[in-house]
């Protein structure tokens, strides 16, 4: 077992594969934070009053809070005054009006990533809006999905088209006082994708905004935000990479959906920012806040995340189900590897009768990284027939990682059931040499086993991304069976 | 965190003026004088701490309660009705002071030694304090500031005792609130076997503050069966710490059954830090009117090949609110570990609350953790089943719910402890409202 | 013994008994058959007192009582029990405190003693033979890790036991085998008496054989709409159930 043991770890850890820099001039922000960043910002963008206004309060909120210090990860301090606030492409701070204005470094760059933006993407149906550090850069389908009446497209277009539903949701769901990001967020966030699918419209096709962090010493700061008014319906996609740099680089999101009556949205990442190397240099610290609310009877949220990448991941997409007979799901896959920390789950607020939550929960853990679930499911005392179950399983590879449960259940309602298992395993000796002995060699078998541990969350993913989903996990864990 | 002068009680004072044991023993004044500075820096946990999440200590903290016991009443008839066990050797404190003559250890087996804590200073001088941190929970600082009675047990080495030994703790009611701080050892030698039952009664339903330390030492191949009930009334505050180091091949089973008490917390710590060494950890809380029980848990599995298993069950009536959190550590070379954890709660009626979080913390890969944790209600096909066979909704709630409660005392050994746990939880059983 | 005037009930306000008619008279075995959702089983809960059903319109009257305004407990102590298509299983009680619990209940309504542990455990013995169980079975949790056919006989002992009045059996032969159905099947003809009656809902006629009915009655879409002897049972086995939907409801 030793000798088998050696040959594993002599494996070449994997290559970070989107790890290039793209060569193209920016305009960024010098470093540093303080309220005349904030009004920069704004005024780059060319906001309305209400939103600076905003803005600030958010900012003067920030400054009167302290670092988070609850989640199991460790990491320095950040200095918030060494980070460039805002880094856009030369020239294109409108945003382009179709792809041919698009600079073609750009578009080669998420050809090698392996976006479609071309026109031939049409084949592969999905709609993306492209984030290339601070801006929207592409943003495909658009009048497609007018037609429908839908609107998708940069969050900084949506604040001159359509300021009256910016001012009626932003914030609606996450308040810039609900956490120490979240408030840096809105204090600072420069673009992201905003979606409105009105009444009783099924959106065709699948959207998806694809999050790019180029430019050193930046952080990124994008909000999304989405509506799906009365019996609609939207599956939105979300995917991210950085370049490998040996600075840690933060990435503070915000995500805010909004469902109505009847309203389904089915939101999916996959999560691949740069990791940092075998000895935790540089990576992405990743802190973000994705809330939904089911604000109408019998919504659907459900939220489904593969997070493969990030030195540090922080995050805990929730839902809160106000509406009579909503539903609230989170289907998750974790994996860390080498120095990676993982602190994320989800919460299912209880508010509204008979609502329903499901939760599943993968986390696996390799190298000396730390992967911890955490959790809430609370039922409030009016909360009738509320049913949550909740199933978490971790499996570890190797002695020196490790794997955590923090599930927290409130129930304040005598007719709430509430369900909750957890399990640990590891890839067993035995399973190996039994794929061996059929012929597969090491690599093939631990993929294998792991999309197999994976498998109901995967199946969640739309196809496109199912596939990339099982590829990136086997990537991210290579080298490291023991 | 409230500081000393914020309390209601004068604790640092009632230590200068009360003629607390070991004043002549250098060794016990140092200690004394380490937990009171720890006391006065860290005072009484609150509820921004994790562990104390859900449980406010204001109102203990407001509560003025004194030191001074009046003489009290109790007779021997009184101390056989309340005992849970009729053969047994048996120590009763009434009030906080040690009664010799309701006492039962005058035939105590070779290599059995019962004693009061303070008449045994000198024999729990190495182990005394060592089994709990001083520094983690304010309440353990102010009970070795204020020790000064409880049960010292020591088992020597190859001694397999006959009988289970009890430790009766009675609050007579005559002093109206009255503070105890107790500190119990007990300690098995290599090989050797007991059952202890740590029984805690309140005559009255009149306001008490108990804050009990207990400590178990077990050293190689040692068994110890553990139980502790808790039936004080339902004014009281009662705070327990329980804490067991393990070495290889020990075994504790330790039940943990709460019944009483206004507001009431548990601490129940395993260290398995020898190999094949084993700790079950079970325990039940049925709550009804006003009550808050919290019941924090932790297991450290720190050696190769240990296990635990853990199962605590919640009944939960009225308007109490019941509080649990189990956590397991599995330590980075604690290979081969076997756990699992469940705690499963039954809520009966609207107005009651559960807060439950069974926890993980895993640094080991070739390991077998599990846990689980349930919130329900009766099921209700059973209950037309019962119903449909002819027994009253109330009789079949009540079969359920005792059925669900005496599940907790499946694993234990002795049939007359059994059968004595399993008349108390049917005695407290609500009668089966409809939720 | 029993009389269902016009019975109309429904669950979560969808109808599923649509106006029933039955009299059964003391000692009658009477069958009710259907296809799959035609209310079989609806029909046993209304008459055992299960909760969740409305009954919208008409009455059952048990030996000159309304049925319908007794609790369920209540029933079971007239003398109505229902043995069930699937019997729960409740860990932690054990079968012989149940059949005490329940005989005693029983006896008190009557105004009888409780019988004593010494006799209570001779009659349990004795019944236990009639069903071919062993005594172990008695100090298990009840119906825990039971299979399907030693579920279906820990009914019928608890009806022996029990001694009803009307017995209810839903479904008592799906899930066993031949020999079990046997044996089930003897327990209960061995219960036939002059002032006990029973009503059979089941599915499949392969019952029938083993407990004769003295009338077969067809349930679909919650009306009665055949009623004969137990020829009308053969015929149905041979024509199926879509024979009785093309003749329509009975007059």
């Amino acid at each position: 077992m030793a000798e088998q043991k050696q040959q594993i770890e002599e494996f070449v850890p994997s290559e970070y594969s989107a790890g290039f820099v793209t060569e193209i001039e920016s305009d960024s922000l010098p470093p540093g934070l303080s309220e005349e960043t904030v009004r920069e910002i704004s005024r780059i963008k060319g906001e309305p009053e209400f939103l600076l206004e905003w803005r600030l309060e958010a900012y003067r909120h920030w400054l009167t809070l302290e670092t988070p210090e609850w989640a199991h990860v460790n990491y320095p301090e950040i200095d918030y005054q060494a980070i460039s606030y805002y880094s856009a492409p030369k020239d294109k701070k409108d945003g382009p009006k179709s792809l041919d204005e698009v600079d073609p470094e750009l578009l080669r760059t998420y050809e090698k990533l392996g976006v479609p933006l071309e026109e031939r993407a049409r084949l592969a149906g999905v709609a993306v809006d492209a984030v290339f550090d601070s801006v929207s850069v592409a943003n495909t389908f658009q009048d497609k999905l007018a037609e429908e009446g839908i609107l998708f497209m940069p969050f900084s277009k949506a604040v001159k088209q359509h300021p009256e539903l910016l001012k009626k949701y932003l914030g609606s769901v996450v308040s810039y006082r609900d956490n120490y990001y979240a408030a840096l967020n809105s204090a600072v966030f420069s673009d992201g994708s905003f979606v409105y699918i009105p009444k009783g419209v099924r959106c065709p096709m699948e959207l998806s905004t694809y999050f790019r962090i180029n430019a050193a010493n930046t952080g990124q700061f994008e909000r999304t935000l989405i509506i799906a008014d009365d019996d609609s319906h939207v599956s939105y996609l979300e995917g991210c990479t950085a370049p490998m740099r040996d600075e840690n680089q933060l990435h503070a999101a915000v995500v805010e959906l909004v469902a109505m009556d009847r309203a389904e949205i089915k939101y999916s990442t996959v999560q691949n920012w740069y990791p940092g190397d075998e000895n935790g240099k540089g990576g992405i610290y990743n802190f973000v806040t994705k809330r939904a609310a089911c604000r109408g009877e019998s919504s659907k949220v459900s939220w489904t995340q593969v997070e493969t990448g990030s030195a540090i991941t922080w995050k805990y997409p929730s839902v809160i189900l106000q509406g009579d007979n909503s539903t609230g799901e989170f289907y998750s896959v974790a994996v860390t590897n080498n120095m990676q920390q993982a602190d994320t789950g989800t919460k299912m607020i209880h508010l509204g009768k008979n609502t329903t939550s499901t939760i599943i929960s993968k986390g696996i853990s390799a190298g000396r990284s730390s992967n911890a679930y955490r959790g809430l499911v609370r039922i409030g005392p009016n909360a009738e027939n509320a049913r949550n179950y909740t199933e978490c399983d971790s499996l570890l590879m190797g002695d020196t990682c490790a794997a955590h449960t923090f599930p927290y259940i409130e129930v304040k309602n005598p007719t709430a059931q509430v369900e909750h298992e957890a399990s640990t395993s590891k890839i067993s000796e035995d399973q190996l040499f039994y794929c061996k002995q059929r012929g597969m060699d090491l690599e093939d078998a631990v993929s294998m086993i792991v999309n197999g541990f994976c498998k109901e969350v995967i199946h969640q993913l739309p196809m496109e991304f199912a596939v990339e989903a099982q590829n990136l996990l086997g990537l991210s864990l290579e080298g490291s069976v023991g | 965190m409230k500081q000393l002068n914020e309390l209601a009680t004068p604790f640092a004072t009632v230590a200068e003026s009360s003629d607390l044991p070991g004043q002549d023993l250098p060794w016990l004044q140092a200690l004394r004088q380490r937990a009171l500075t720890q006391f006065s820096t860290a005072g009484l946990p609150a509820k921004k701490q994790e562990d104390w999440k859900y449980t406010s200590l204001w109102n203990l903290s407001q509560h003025p309660f004194t030191h001074q016991a009046v003489e009290s009443t109790v007779d021997a008839a009184q101390v056989e009705d309340l005992a849970l066990l009729d053969d047994a050797y048996r120590l009763v404190i009434v009030d906080g002071v040690y009664v010799a003559t309701l006492s039962q250890l005058d035939d105590l087996p070779v290599g059995l030694t019962v004693r009061p804590f303070s008449a045994s200073l000198d024999s729990v001088k190495q182990q005394l304090g060592q089994q709990v941190a001083l520094d983690k929970v304010g309440l353990t600082a102010l009970n070795t500031l204020l020790m000064k009675e409880g049960v010292m047990v020591h088992v020597a080495a190859d001694t397999v005792v006959d009988k289970p030994i009890e430790l009766l703790v009675i609050n007579s009611g005559a002093t109206a609130d009255l503070a105890t701080h107790l500190r119990n050892m007990i300690v098995l030698d290599v090989n050797a076997q007991a059952t202890v039952v740590e029984h805690y009664v309140g005559v009255t339903d009149g306001v008490n503050f108990t804050n009990v330390v207990s400590e178990v030492v077990l050293a190689e191949q040692t068994e110890l069966f553990h139980y502790k009930l808790q039936q004080e009334s339902h004014q009281a505050f009662h705070i327990a710490t329980l804490a067991a180091k393990q070495a290889a091949g020990s075994q504790w089973h330790t039940q943990n059954i709460t019944l009483g008490g206004k507001l009431s917390r548990n601490d129940v710590h395993s260290r398995l830090e020898g190999e094949q060494s084993h700790t079950t950890m079970d325990g039940l809380y049925l709550l009804n009117d006003e009550q808050h029980a919290d019941t924090h848990t932790r297991i450290d599995h720190l050696v190769p090949n240990t296990t635990s298993n853990e199962l605590y069950k919640g009944v939960l009536n009225d308007e109490c609110h019941g509080v649990f959190n189990g956590k397991v550590i599995v330590h980075q070379d604690a290979q081969k570990t076997d756990s699992n954890q469940y705690n499963h709660n039954l809520l009966l009626s609207r107005g009651c609350a559960i807060d439950t979080k069974p926890e993980m913390e895993i640094y080991a890969d070739d390991v077998k953790c599990g846990h689980g944790s349930t919130v329900g209600q009766l099921d209700m096909d059973q209950l037309f089943f019962l119903r449909a066979r002819g027994l009253d909704d109330v009789t079949a709630r009540s079969l359920l719910t005792h059925a669900f409660a005496v599940d907790v005392l499946a694993r234990l050994p002795s049939e007359t402890i059994r059968q004595a746990l399993s008349a108390v939880i049917e005695q407290r059983l609500p009668r089966g409202e409809k939720s | 013994m029993l009389e269902i005037k016009n019975l109309h009930a429904s669950v979560d306000g969808k109808d599923i008994l649509k106006g029933i008619n039955l009299t059964v008279k003391p000692g009658e075995v009477h069958a009710i058959m259907g296809p799959n959702g035609a209310g079989k089983s609806t029909l046993s809960n209304v008459l055992a007192g299960r909760d969740g059903y409305e009954i919208t319109q008409g009455s059952v009257t048990f030996q000159d009582e309304d049925l319908l305004a007794l609790e369920a407990e209540e029933r079971a102590r007239r003398g109505v029990f229902l043995a069930f298509q699937y019997p729960v299983e409740i860990p932690g009680v054990s079968n012989i405190y149940l059949l005490k619990a329940a005989l005693n209940a029983v006896r008190t309504h009557q105004g009888l003693e409780e019988l004593d542990a010494m006799d209570f455990l001779t009659l349990v013995r004795e019944k236990l033979k009639l069903v071919k169980m062993d005594e172990d079975f008695m100090y298990r949790g009840v119906n825990e890790g039971f299979s399907g056919g030693e579920k279906k006989r820990n009914e019928i002992l608890q009806m022996a036991l029990l001694e009803p009045t009307l017995a209810i059996l839903d479904e008592t032969d799906s899930g066993l085998d031949i020999d079990a159905l046997k044996t089930v099947s003897e327990g209960v003809n061995a219960l036939r008496s002059a002032d006990r009656s029973i009503v059979m809902i089941t599915h499949y006629q392969r019952l029938l054989d083993y407990i004769v009915p003295d009338f077969v009655h067809v349930l679909s879409d919650g009306q009665i709409v055949k009623s004969g002897d137990k020829e009308l049972a053969k015929e149905l086995e041979s024509k199926g159930y879509s024979w009785v939907h093309a003749e329509g409801p009975a007059a």
